[in-house]
């Protein structure tokens, strides 16, 4: 799938933004804060209906606005879809085909692929960051995944007040059966999707690194057998209840990285830490390609300025065969090998223009 | 000018209603107050009566101007059979249907402990109370957590006692083509799907 057409009203410091994408590559060069960043966020909304880098959808607005919005053309398929989402107030609207949806039947209009500096987080940080980077990655296989981390964390955070209330073995019961249906789903589709990407993540790796300590992914389920989770729940029950919370389950899940078996975390150097990102992005790529038959839009934020020249090379190596589009912001055009099937567009000043080459 | 105090109160009074913000609410009661005199008095009469008429059904808890109400009452209907909803709005969608002609148990909302409520808010020990002869709960709560938290509290009170308890499927609306149902709907329904 591609992006044919964007339009950006008020959304962050972007007042007013009309592009035509190239099919392929679309370089987005400028000064920083000029916004670069903003127009993937843009993207990145519109494609996945949640804002990024910002603690409240209100701060999207640009400033003295009262209102954001982004729509999109996106062809998949054959077929030309129009996405379209607003901000006003408090309120979102998501549309497609200029009729207003359910965020279930919008999901999966446009799938994108988003790379950023921040994404070293995924090594270094704890593991909730790659409990995110996993469930969004099995959200964009499977739709019914984020229904169910959703409907997995409401129930979770009632058995909580519950334990906390001193409520009676039957009610914690009834919602450890939700949890248990809900918990054991996202527990499946997150095992099978590990699975899956193990072998995609150490041949990647190795392709960035060449010859050296070898990567591995893995899922650490806290418990291992979906069925085995209500199960579990009642055996802690009385301890839960002692520590005021729900201490097992997939919410404890970590998705364990490890460089020859030790702790990525710990062990890895800044540059395999950032082959090991790449490693990952370009795994979920590939299996969504191969696996699902999905071609998801690239969304790359000034990441060439953070990789050593080999990384680098080995980045444009692989969006090179990466047949989908990519959009791709710099500040400087010589960072990317990228010189044809390209289109340049200059931002400044919240305003973005397509050079004439 | 200032606000005379009657109008603040109306504001404030309308405010309270679920998906009325201040604008509408101000706009709700400057509405009231430029429209012909009987607009307020009868709406003034209508709120009044239907809070002295109307009460809940001593069975059911459905609301109803005669106790019991017209479905408790009607001895045609099978007594061995509950359907339990979440408010009056969801029996009536299920009596539309047509095809329930049991009893019904009307909670006033569902388990939802972040909220503050449990058992004792939504009328279980009124149902735990009339299960005698009953052979068949059918739970017709929201597809939400919170619903499904309560029929499976509902399902663990009541399958002890010998009662059949049963669950509304959710999933694709009857009669809509599957290409059109949205994709959550349609995991939904094939996450709950049964042998044939
Ligand atoms: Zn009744």
């Amino acid at each position: 799938m591609r992006l044919t057409g964007v339009e950006i009203r008020d959304f962050r410091n972007l007042a007013e933004v009309e592009v035509f994408p190239h099919r392929r590559f679309n370089v987005l060069v400028g000064e920083n804060g000029q916004g670069k960043t903003s127009f993937l966020e843009a993207l990145y909304w519109l494609a996945t209906l949640r804002p990024l880098r910002v603690a409240r959808p209100r701060e999207m607005v640009r400033h003295g606005a009262d209102g954001a919005r982004v729509a999109g053309e996106v062809l998949a398929g054959g077929l030309i879809h129009r996405l379209d989402v607003r901000l006003a107030g408090a309120r979102r609207e998501a549309r497609r085909e200029g009729k207003p949806v359910r965020a279930g039947a919008y999901f999966g209009s446009l799938a994108v692929i988003l790379f950023t500096p921040d994404d070293v987080g995924l090594v270094r940080g704890g593991p909730g960051d790659r409990r995110r980077f996993l469930d969004r990655a099995v959200f964009n296989t499977r739709v019914g995944h984020l229904d169910d981390a959703v409907a997995y964390k409401r129930a979770l955070q009632a058995r909580n007040a519950l334990l906390r209330d001193g409520a009676d073995d039957t009610m914690l019961a009834a919602y450890e059966d939700v949890l248990g249906d809900h918990g054991g789903r996202m527990l499946a589709s997150r095992q099978a999707y590990a699975a899956a990407l193990a072998p995609r993540f150490a041949h990647a790796f190795t392709a960035i690194m060449g010859e050296g300590p070898t990567a591995r992914v893995e899922l650490r389920a806290d418990v291992e057998d979906p069925a085995a989770l209500s199960a579990t729940w009642r055996a802690e029950r009385d301890r839960d209840r002692q520590r005021g919370f729900t201490r097992r389950g997939p919410h404890a899940d970590d998705l364990e990285l490890t460089l020859d078996g030790r702790p990525a975390r710990l062990e890895a150097s800044q540059g395999q830490q950032r082959a090991m990102v790449l490693a990952l992005k370009i795994a979920e790529i590939e299996l969504l390609e191969a696996e699902h038959q999905i071609t998801p839009v690239l969304l790359l934020d000034d990441v060439s300025s953070e990789l050593d020249p080999r990384r680098n090379a080995r980045l444009f190596e692989f969006l090179a065969g990466f047949g989908g589009q990519v959009f791709i912001t710099t500040t400087d055009l010589g960072f990317l090998a990228i010189e044809a099937d390209r289109r340049v567009f200059q931002v400044e000043s919240g305003r973005i223009t397509a050079l004439e080459e | 000018m200032a606000e005379a105090d009657p109008i603040r109160r109306l504001i404030h009074a309308f405010s309270r209603l679920p998906g009325i913000g201040e604008k509408s609410a101000a706009r709700l009661a400057f509405f009231v107050l430029d429209a012909e005199p009987h607009v307020a008095s009868e709406l003034a009469a209508a709120l009044t009566e239907v809070r002295a008429r109307i009460r809940k059904c001593s069975l059911c808890q459905n609301l109803t101007e005669q106790d019991p109400c017209r479905f408790c009452a009607d001895g045609r209907r099978d007594a061995g059979l509950i359907c339990v909803v979440e408010n009056v709005q969801g029996l009536l969608a299920i009596e539309r249907t047509g095809e329930f002609r049991g009893r019904y148990h009307v909670l006033h909302g569902r388990l939802s402990p972040l909220d503050g409520v449990g058992p004792d808010q939504i009328h279980i020990r009124e149902l735990l109370g009339r299960l005698a002869g009953v052979t068949e709960i059918i739970v017709a709560t929201s597809p939400s957590v919170e619903g499904e938290a309560t029929a499976l509290y509902i399902q663990r009170l009541a399958g002890p006692l010998g009662v059949r308890v049963t669950r509304i499927a959710s999933g694709v609306p009857i009669g809509s083509e599957l290409e059109y149902a949205d994709q959550v709907t349609l995991s939904r329904a094939l996450a709950g799907r049964r042998d044939l």
